[in-house]
């Protein structure tokens, strides 16, 4: 399963190997942000929330098989400098209203 | 008539405690040690041992020295390190008395931490006979968790509450929320509370870990009052490619042509990340002389001491287990970016936090039956109790003093009376969102905050113009919010920590607006158009709460500096006040 996160100034690709998922449910316990869910009909655990990542990897580490893959795509879509200078608006940008 | 089981679930328990990360399980902890007949109730959103702060933080834990005069050499290094005389020294005494005995007693709650084979934290070089450091474990909840059921105190993971109840004189008698799997609708009675749910984080960036304000805005509403949200701006140099800080980095700032920034704009080093430098940046860039870059080849004292360079076991700022997961975190960075170099570029990163509930010795608020331990109080009781880098310090040691002051109120105290007219209004309230079939998304909301983060101007260099700006986007805010809509819980709780969100915007610029002068260094208050310290003027703390109206209302209160024994230079006791030391 791959699930990008979109519409943050950072962007990030979960990729799961649901197939391989023991069910442990350890990257559930550890998100903060509530990122990961439990798909009942399936059996496996899925990043239903990927806007809420704040990158900090602790359910990778923690997966016991290890089929998490978390790849940050972008870390930043505006630089505060440029955007304070009034060089850019975030409305120019992807994750900008 | 109609019972309480009609609304939902109810628990009871002589203390209530919201929020199971180090503050609020080191709260339950100390109190039933105190009383062990005292049945006590941990609530989190998440599941505790694996949630809160302290599981993210990368720093270690600190001490007050055990030298005779640590505590005062503690306080004064305190008073002057941040925002200067806005502290209650009153608090910061007591405060680092506690915290003297600090990590004896993590250790005695089972924590692991990097002291020495005698059981010793190391001095901190920088403040001599004032403060002490250790490492501490990543997994410090989970241990706080093991010693906690132990002792038999009960853990309720995965429960969210954002409204407290009270009794007809306003005294605070519980909480509200739901479960976050089912919605299902919880209620908790009890005879005290601690609301340890840390405070409101704004952030839209990695590896910035999100309070949502919801604690703030339930005791806001209950009549709390908030203190110094005015000082509620840190800012960090980042590597660009990654967005993590370069710890110490902020003199090495060049631009194109390899103009050192802090030389030219401030002539002396700096300790910390200033507005006068962010200006400076943001100037550079202006003119057309970026990107800017660090110059890591060169490092100063500054990069040396705050960087963390060469220290050893004891001192460094990571326990082993936490700087594998640091470790791991910037392997995959690289993966990703590749090599960060000994010349990278460079930008900001601005964490704007609102931490303000006002406590007294006893980590009580205004509010009776209720306390504030953690992160939450931070601005509130002293800004601040802790120092930069003690997050974990303060959430431990405020929890030792709170759980010591509620244990001893518990005992005496009796139930009252669930009004279930509040509980049908309160629940309504909450699940509002989750009723309405179409609406607005809490991102909306999110979205426009997130570009206070990124704008120097509103966040870092204020002044009326910009702030009367951020009044417009907080108007439009606040007409989004009834408007909100959710489809399963987790939505929910976003929709609710908008909201909370929002009020807690409003808090900082309105207190902005009102304290014209410029004070403070690490979270300063810095206004373009009263770019000075006025210690004639605003030797005062500016206070908010809920007015009788439901407005939101600002007083300002005197520092009773003639009680301190720290003052600032010249400072003249007012008319009226005689020297009294409380120390």
């Amino acid at each position: 399963m791959i699930v990008t996160n979109q519409g943050q100034q950072q962007s990030v690709k979960f990729t799961v190997d649901t197939d391989r998922c023991c069910g442990c449910r350890r990257c559930i316990r550890r998100c903060m942000e509530n990122v990961w869910q439990w798909d009942e009909e399936h059996g496996h655990a899925y990043p239903k929330y990927p806007d809420e990542c704040v990158l900090c990897l602790q359910c990778e580490m923690d997966c016991l098989n290890n089929v998490i893959d978390i790849t940050p795509v972008e870390f930043l879509k505006v630089d505060p400098l440029e955007y304070s200078a009034g060089l850019v608006t975030m409305d120019e940008t992807e994750g900008g209203r | 008539m109609a019972s309480i089981k009609e609304y939902g679930e109810l628990y009871t328990a002589d203390i209530l405690i919201v929020g199971g990360g180090m503050s609020g399980l080191v709260t339950a902890i100390r109190a039933k040690e105190n009383d062990p007949s005292l049945d006590i109730l941990v609530v989190d959103k998440g599941i505790i041992g694996w949630n809160g702060q302290a599981t993210k933080a990368g720093n270690g834990i600190r001490a007050t020295s055990k030298h005779p005069d640590g505590v005062m050499n503690a306080l004064k290094y305190l008073v002057h390190a941040h925002t200067p005389f806005m502290n209650d020294q009153e608090f910061l005494k007591r405060y680092l008395e506690v915290h003297r005995d600090n990590i004896d007693y993590m250790k005695h709650c089972g924590v692991i931490t990097s002291c020495n084979e005698e059981g010793e934290a190391t001095p901190l070089p920088f403040i001599p006979d004032a403060l002490d450091m250790g490492g501490v474990s990543i997994h410090v909840c989970k241990q706080l968790r093991g010693f906690a059921l132990k002792l038999g105190i009960r853990l309720l993971s995965r429960v969210n509450i954002f409204e407290l109840l009270t009794n007809d004189k306003g005294k605070v008698i519980g909480g509200i929320g739901f479960d976050m799997d089912h919605g299902d609708c919880k209620i908790f009675h009890a005879k005290a509370t601690a609301m340890a749910t840390q405070g409101c984080h704004f952030k839209k960036i990695g590896l910035e870990f999100m309070g949502y304000g919801t604690g703030v805005g339930a005791m806001y509403r209950v009549g709390a009052v908030m203190r110094n949200v005015e000082f509620s701006t840190q800012v960090d140099v980042v590597f660009k490619k990654t967005n993590t800080p370069i710890y110490g980095g902020f003199n090495l700032i060049c631009n194109q042509q390899g103009e050192n920034i802090t030389d030219k704009y401030i002539g002396h080093k700096e300790w910390e990340v200033t507005p006068a430098l962010v200006e400076g940046m943001v100037e550079e860039i202006r003119k057309g002389n970026g990107p800017l870059w660090c110059d890591l080849e060169h490092p100063d004292e500054v990069r040396a001491m705050i960087g963390g360079q060469g220290m050893d076991e004891t001192t460094q700022r990571m326990f082993r287990d936490k700087l594998a997961w640091e470790e791991h975190v910037f392997a995959k960075t690289i993966r990703t970016s590749g090599e960060i170099g000994n010349t990278p570029e460079t930008t900001i990163k601005t964490v704007i936090q609102v931490e303000p509930i006002k406590v007294d010795t006893d980590i009580k608020t205004d509010v009776e039956g209720l306390w504030a331990p953690g992160k939450i109080s931070t601005q509130g009781n002293a800004y601040f109790g802790w120092t930069r880098g003690d997050g974990l310090g303060n959430a431990s040691t405020t929890g030792m003093m709170a759980g010591d002051s509620i244990s001893k109120y518990a005992k005496e105290a009796e139930f009252d009376e669930i009004n279930l007219a509040q509980v049908e209004a309160l629940k309504e309230k909450i699940y509002a969102p989750l009723n309405r079939k179409d609406g607005r998304k809490p991102k909306e909301i999110f979205d426009m905050i997130e570009r206070y983060i990124f704008d120097v101007n509103k966040c870092i260099t204020k002044s009326a113009e910009e702030i009367r700006k951020v009044y417009a986007d907080i108007e439009e805010m606040k007409g989004i919010i009834p408007e909100l809509c959710a489809e399963d819980p987790h939505t929910l709780s976003k929709c609710l920590e908008a909201a909370d969100t929002v009020l807690c915007l409003e808090m900082i610029f309105r207190a902005a607006d009102m304290r014209k002068e410029s004070r403070g260094i690490m979270y300063p208050h810095y206004r373009t158009d009263y770019p000075e310290t006025d210690d004639k003027n605003w030797l005062k703390w500016i206070n908010i709460r809920q007015g009788k109206d439901g407005e939101m209302e600002l007083f300002t209160e005197e520092i009773p500096l003639w009680r301190y024994p720290v003052r600032p230079e010249g400072y003249e006791i007012p008319e009226g006040h005689v020297e009294a030391y409380y120390v």
